[in-house]
């Protein structure tokens, strides 16, 4: 059974996601609490030590960037899946860079959100097509200026083989079936991407974030 | 009347409304008996004390003043008795010795009178007094200063001069008691002082105008604000919610409208289609293509998702590829029985592509009949003709997925920029 708190700001929002956890997710998944808000769940989480922890990127008072920056400063090892109505490059970007090991939006079907919990519970990461859009653009340019490092600054062919069938719509295990790998081997390549994404200091990936945000 | 019936006040208070309260029951303004208090302290702390024994003694008012009584005028003659009480005390304290030595007294007292009078909140001295029509056609803000310099009262002008003078006359004495003016250098020190007393008298009024004005402009700018969502909701959300309800008995064109218009709502939000890059410009692939999207959306029961990586510039050729893409769309909203269709447009340097994907029944490509001329002729047709080719993987059990791929660099669009 793999322990799950939720945190968002929105009643009924929260209430879906239990109903649906709780009928798509039965004898794998327990919520262990949920929040409203940013405070009160780095509390929380600190002591029911849920193995994964749904937060919403937009809420009052830091929004999930806080809460995951705070839990993972402290002794807690939970797992972070970002949950938002926002598809904002820049929003996306944040999270991920906070520490969240995935990110999906708020249609996603019961189903699926029971996957991408149990896929972040072992410690791999989730990356939903657009994620992956985001991460192909982000990492097209070429990078300049100093400071270079061209492990963490670029894509291996692999992994951009991966990340552009991802966002094709493929599942893992059709990416691995395509690209004639084991599903083990394709979340290797998402996870080495996702540490490229939070750690790279290539200053194209926050410019080109905030470049997007378009007002 | 509860003239004798002190009480402390309970809204007009500094320190624990005594002052306030004893304004209230001898019907004078609350800021003379405040620098009564002031006057009283200097005499060796007198006043502190009288202070701190009326806070004990006198009970808390519990009716709100506001609606326990409104002064009106300045009575002359109650404020006339007030002072002369307050003279009588300082008198008499000066008889007990308790008092400062009277070169510093004398000049401090006005000083502290004239500062009171120009204190003392007239509420009316604030209020907006109609002005011109030609006023308020230059704006608010301009308008409101305008109230506040002409509109304010005579009286309260008066009351303001007079306290000027009296602080004027306190601090004069004062240099001059102390011998300021005896040294030509200290003439200076002399008129330091004056000006620092008139810019301290006039504090409190000139902190409330600019207030006054910076409220103003603020409250403007969120005016305007609000009234650009407002329109904005009207002509999208409001217009929407009542097309649903008309046809609320037809899910499927419900639901169709509803994301319609989310698409739309989150486009004005985050920009133009969470993917980014300008809005305006609807002569850009991945303009045509949300285009496209949201048109297919509408007609079928579906839900577009769109990814795309790198935008390129309109031309025959994306024109066809657009074209394909749209046929290609149709035929998965058409016949896969899905509700989700995944479309990644992809400009890269040596190649437009585009994917449409959905994980739905899946058929056998030469089990098509050949009157569904969608794939041979719309698809692979358009494709050929402008140098592309076209890819159709489909079985069932995995769906199908349209590849259609333009080779040749594409024409990038301009970098967006500020000039329009």
């Amino acid at each position: 059974m793999i322990r799950v708190f939720l945190v968002d700001d929105h009643h009924l929002f929260r209430v879906g996601v239990k109903s649906e956890l709780t009928a798509k997710g039965e004898g794998r998944i327990q919520i262990v609490g949920e929040a409203s808000e940013v405070d009160a769940a780095i509390e929380m989480i600190e002591e029911r030590a849920p193995t994964v922890v749904l937060v919403d990127v937009h809420m009052p008072g830091g929004g999930g960037e806080r809460v995951i920056r705070t839990v993972l400063s402290g002794k807690s090892d939970a797992k972070f899946l970002a949950l938002s109505v926002s598809d904002a490059a820049e929003d996306v970007i944040a999270i991920i860079r906070a520490g969240a090991r995935g990110y999906v939006t708020k249609t996603i079907d019961g189903l699926e959100l029971v996957e991408a919990i149990e896929r972040v519970a072992t410690g791999d990461a989730v990356f939903s097509p657009r994620l992956a859009g985001f991460v192909l653009d982000a990492f097209s340019l070429e990078p300049t200026g100093r400071g270079v490092d061209e492990e963490m600054d670029g894509l291996t062919a692999r992994e951009r083989e991966v990340m552009r069938l991802i966002a094709r719509g493929y599942a893992y295990k059709e990416v691995a079936r395509e690209l004639v790998l084991s599903v083990k081997t394709v979340e290797t390549h998402v996870s080495s991407v996702l540490r490229k994404l939070q750690l790279s200091n290539r200053h194209e990936l926050t410019r080109w974030a905030t470049d997007r945000r378009i007002v | 009347m509860s003239a004798v019936l002190t009480k402390r006040a309970d809204e007009d208070r500094v320190i624990a409304g005594v002052a306030g309260g004893i304004g209230d029951a001898a019907r004078i303004d609350a800021a003379l008996v405040r620098v009564a208090f002031a006057m009283l302290a200097l005499a060796s702390g007198f006043g502190i004390a009288l202070y701190a024994l009326l806070a004990l003694l006198l009970p808390k008012s519990s009716v709100p003043r506001r609606t326990a009584r409104t002064r009106t005028e300045w009575d002359t003659l109650q404020v006339g008795a007030f002072a002369a009480i307050v003279a009588g005390m300082l008198l008499l304290l000066r008889k007990f010795g308790l008092w400062l030595p009277d070169r510093l007294m004398w000049p401090l007292l006005p000083t502290l009178g004239g500062l009171g009078l120009a204190w003392s909140r007239d509420d009316r001295s604030t209020t907006h007094v109609t002005t011109p029509e030609w006023a308020s056609r230059l704006g608010p803000g301009f308008s409101s200063m305008l109230g506040n310099l002409s509109g304010t009262p005579r009286r309260a002008v008066a009351r303001i001069g007079m306290g000027v003078l009296l602080v004027m006359v306190g601090a004069g004495a004062l240099a001059a008691s102390n011998g300021a003016f005896r040294a030509g250098r200290q003439a200076l020190v002399g008129s330091a002082v004056l000006l620092a007393g008139v810019a301290l008298t006039l504090a409190p009024w000139l902190i409330r105008l600019s207030g006054d004005l910076a409220y103003e402009r603020r409250e403007r700018i969120r005016e305007q604000e609000r009234a650009e969502i407002a329109s904005h909701l009207h002509d999208s959300v409001l217009q929407t919610l009542t097309i649903i309800q008309r046809q609320a008995n037809d899910p499927r064109r419900v639901a169709a409208l509803a994301r319609r218009q989310e698409r739309e709502l989150r486009s004005w939000l985050y920009g133009d289609d969470a993917t980014g890059r300008s809005p305006s410009d609807a002569v850009t692939l991945g303009a045509v293509v949300h285009a496209v999207t949201d048109e297919i959306e509408a007609t079928y029961d579906v839900r577009v998702e769109v990814v795309r990586v790198g935008d390129a510039q309109l031309d025959d050729r994306i024109t066809a590829l657009v074209a394909a893409t749209r046929e290609a769309l149709t035929n998965a909203a058409k016949h896969a029985g899905v509700t989700t269709v995944d479309v990644y447009v992809e400009v890269g340097k040596d190649a437009v592509e585009v994917f449409v994907r959905d994980r739905g029944l899946g058929f056998v490509l030469t089990e098509v009949a050949p009157d569904r001329r969608g794939i041979a002729e719309s698809i692979l047709g358009r494709m050929e003709r402008v140098g592309g080719s076209a890819r159709v993987t489909s079985r069932p059990g995995f769906g199908s997925e349209v590849h259609l791929r333009l080779p040749g660099p594409p024409t990038t669009p301009p970098e967006p920029t500020g000039v329009i």
